[in-house]
């Protein structure tokens, strides 16, 4: 009963095999070919005859091989009783190359035995010489590339994205992870996406406005994006990738490319930047600019143009070039215009006419560029370079006067003051010998003027020096109302004779840092005056007051005045308001000027205000701390 | 008392002169023994003459006075050596000080002023500063 039973089973199997069109084949635990179905036989291996290979090994039977293929998994798939898969290459024997996958499938008794194995044979030859292509192709490639299967693992790595990634195929062949060469957290990259046959929302979401779909390519996206991990300073990468299908269409993974495109951004980037210096450039050159499109148009203008014609930019663009030229002027202008010889720029000088019909005298050179087809004229204000040529040697003759001041002051100081030695010297001799009383008054004479003459020369002296920067400033903490109270001390003598009253008002505490020297002589000077411009019974008052920062100091007396058109013109050199030969005082008009020239060295500043007849004021500043 | 031997270097004439004349009036004190008229000069009249004390101008043509006096005082430390001189800055008499000079006086000057100086530098300070 079981025996019918199990061939009757036997019966519905092979039944069910001859007309199935799968091809399969079952083999017994000794892998002798039980039966093979009736697609086995007629598509797959239409020379073998069935009886032929019945009961014989199926390595014989179906691949004409002499021993059992090499990690055949049949023993195993009959001692566990689990599933396997072979992939191989098999030579037939009627001279062909198949590329075989094989599943064994176990088949049970009741027992849970398994008594034989059922081989499912499916031909992949196409799909493994497409896939052999493939690798050719991208392993071939100088691009780097690489390609994922439709579960994400890189099936290819070829040498060109190694030494782009850093990424040695071994690493990476087999795995998921594309994603390290890239970024820094796990994500999918563009092969990813396309493999999935991800909607344009997707590519949206991992890089925004920076994809596009491929114009070459269909299916194939491309994006260029900036990655911060890659070579140290990262990379600017343009990739691309493109589904890759099998003969029916079926997405069966994606091809990615890479083009490192770094150096090109970075050019760009130059060329932004060097577009946008020329662009400053043509702005801000003191040179009128205008480029000229190929119909005599006028495309631009920089601010110098807008000056030099009255036009703004607005208005100038668009104007015909002819317009700014003299009518008188246009065919030399015009030849100039239309020279095009690479030796030198064509320049030639032209009437310009401006908005007002105002004409400036301009020189022009016009610069061919034939690539862009316009022209930059640049223009040149003859006017006002002749103006400014005129006033330079203008300038350049001052600067010789003066310095032939300085070198003629410095001359006179020491010719005039190496006579003035023997003229001392002697009048001291003759004051050794018996001297009647009158002949006494003479040399006494000529000793008071001597020592006035010495006075001035060294004034002299003191201007060259400052003027020739030779100046050093000694300085300490000068106590003001010390100087003030010296100074009027010394004077006594003088305004006692003159019945004139002094009064001062210097806070004691008052200190400036600054030089002595200097500080007493601006207050001798001023005090002095002051004795020497007032009246007899007059009176001078001085006043100094603490500003925090400076103090200011006035001097004031009630003496003749100075009228008010030569107030500003006091502390000029050699000035002197009285140029009558009557005049009281003797002086070379140096005290003053010498007098600001040591306030300037303070930081501060010197003015007077007077009313003729009323009196005079004059004030000065100091700074407190040196400077 | 012995009488002050005494050299002057100076290029001007008239200056020569005017000083021997100053001199004069104190010829019981004082005796010019030679004159110089450059550095180069004054350093060896100096060595020739072994002189009490030395008058120095200092803008001179071969060598200067600010080199002749330390061309002296380099050889002879205790030489006395007064300059006169008519360039009266701070930075003048700071480079006669530096260079050694006992004495500044500057022109012009009074028979006084000249025997006042020489009085001081044979003084007890030894010093015409």
């Amino acid at each position: 009963m079981i025996e019918r039973g199990r061939e009757k089973e036997r019966d519905y199997f092979l039944r069910i095999l001859d007309i199935i069109e799968e091809t399969v084949f079952v083999i017994d635990r000794d892998l002798r070919i039980l039966d093979l179905s009736k697609g086995c036989l007629n598509r797959f291996i239409p020379h073998i005859e069935r009886e032929k290979v019945i009961g014989k090994r199926c390595y014989e039977g179906l691949w004409g091989m002499g021993e059992v293929c090499e990690g055949c998994p049949v023993s195993s798939v009959f001692e566990k009783g689990e599933a396997a898969r072979t992939e191989r290459f098999f030579s037939l024997p009627d001279g062909t190359n198949r590329y075989f996958d094989i599943e064994w499938i176990p088949v049970f008794d009741e027992h849970g035995e398994v008594i034989r194995v059922i081989g499912d044979i499916r031909d992949i030859t196409k799909r493994k010489e497409a896939e052999e292509k493939l690798a050719e192709i991208v392993d071939g490639s100088s691009i780097p590339t690489f390609v994922i299967n439709n579960e994400h693992k890189i099936t290819h790595w070829n040498t060109a994205v190694e030494s782009l990634t850093g990424l040695k195929r071994e690493e990476v062949v087999g795995t998921d992870r594309q994603w390290i060469a890239f970024y820094a957290e796990k994500r999918p990259v563009m092969a990813d996406l396309i493999a999935d046959k991800a909607p344009a929302s997707k590519f949206k979401d991992w890089y925004g406005d920076k994809y596009k779909m491929s114009s070459l390519i269909e299916g194939a996206y491309e994006a260029i994006d900036f990655f911060p991990m890659m070579g140290g300073e990262g990379k600017w990468l343009l990739f691309t990738a493109a589904p890759l299908k099998d003969s029916e269409g079926t997405v069966i993974g994606a091809m990615e490319t890479l083009q490192d495109i770094t150096e090109r951004k970075e050019a760009e980037e130059e060329l932004k930047n060097a577009e946008e210096q020329c662009r400053t450039i043509f702005e801000h050159v003191l040179t009128p600019l205008c480029l000229i499109e190929e119909d005599d148009t006028i495309s631009t203008v920089n601010k110098e143009f807008e000056t030099l014609s009255g036009y703004s930019r607005e208005e100038a663009v668009g104007k015909k070039w002819t317009e700014f030229v003299a009518p008188e002027d246009l065919e030399k202008v015009m030849n100039c215009y239309h020279n095009e010889k690479k030796e030198e720029l064509p320049c030639c000088g032209f009437k310009f006419v401006g908005r007002e019909g105002d004409i400036t005298d301009v020189k022009v050179s016009i610069e061919h560029i034939p690539r862009r087809k316009i022209r930059v004229a640049s223009l040149m204000d003859l006017t006002k370079l002749k103006r400014e040529e005129e006033l330079s040697a203008i300038c350049e003759e001052l600067k010789e006067l003066d310095d032939m001041k300085k070198n003629f002051l410095n001359a006179a100081y020491h010719e005039l003051r190496s006579p003035l030695t023997p003229i001392v010297g002697y009048a001291s001799l003759l004051k050794c010998d018996e001297l009647g009383d009158k002949q006494r008054d003479y040399v006494s004479n000529i000793e008071k003027y001597a020592e006035q003459l010495k006075g001035q020369i060294n004034r002299m002296l003191e201007l060259a020096r400052i003027d020739g920067g030779e100046i050093a400033m000694t300085l300490e903490d000068v106590s003001i109302s010390g100087i003030v109270n010296d100074v009027v001390k010394s004077f006594k003598p003088l305004w006692n004779d003159k019945e004139q009253t002094i009064t001062t008002h210097a806070p004691e505490g008052i200190v400036v840092r600054g030089d002595k020297q200097k500080i007493i002589a601006i207050f001798t000077n001023l005090i002095l005056n002051a004795i020497k411009y007032t009246n007899e019974g007059g009176r001078i008052d001085i006043m100094v007051e603490d500003r925090g920062e400076d103090i200011r100091v006035c001097v004031a007396d009630t003496g003749i005045g100075i009228p008010e058109k030569h107030l500003p013109k006091i502390f000029e050199r050699f000035f002197m308001v009285n140029t009558s030969l009557t005049r009281k005082s003797e002086s070379l008009g140096l005290g003053l000027s010498i007098v600001k020239e040591y306030v300037k060295l303070h930081g501060g500043r010197i003015w007077a205000t007077s009313e003729p007849g009323k009196g005079s004021k004059f004030f000065f500043t100091l700074l407190k701390k040196e400077i | 008392m012995r009488k002050k031997r005494v050299l002057i270097v100076e290029d001007a004439p008239y200056m020569r002169e005017m000083m021997v004349e100053m001199l004069n009036h104190a010829k019981d004190r004082y005796e010019v023994v030679g004159f110089a008229t450059n550095g180069k000069e004054g350093v060896e009249k100096y060595r020739e003459l072994k002189p009490d004390l030395v008058t120095m101008d200092l803008v001179m043509e071969e060598m200067d006075g600010i080199q002749a006096i330390k061309k002296i005082k380099q050889e002879d430390p205790n030489a006395l050596i007064l300059v006169i001189t008519a360039m009266d800055t701070p930075e003048n008499r700071n480079m006669a000080m530096e260079a050694g000079a006992d004495g500044y006086l500057w022109k012009p000057f009074t028979i006084n002023n000249l025997l006042d100086v020489l009085e001081r530098m044979f003084g007890k300070d030894k010093s015409g500063w």
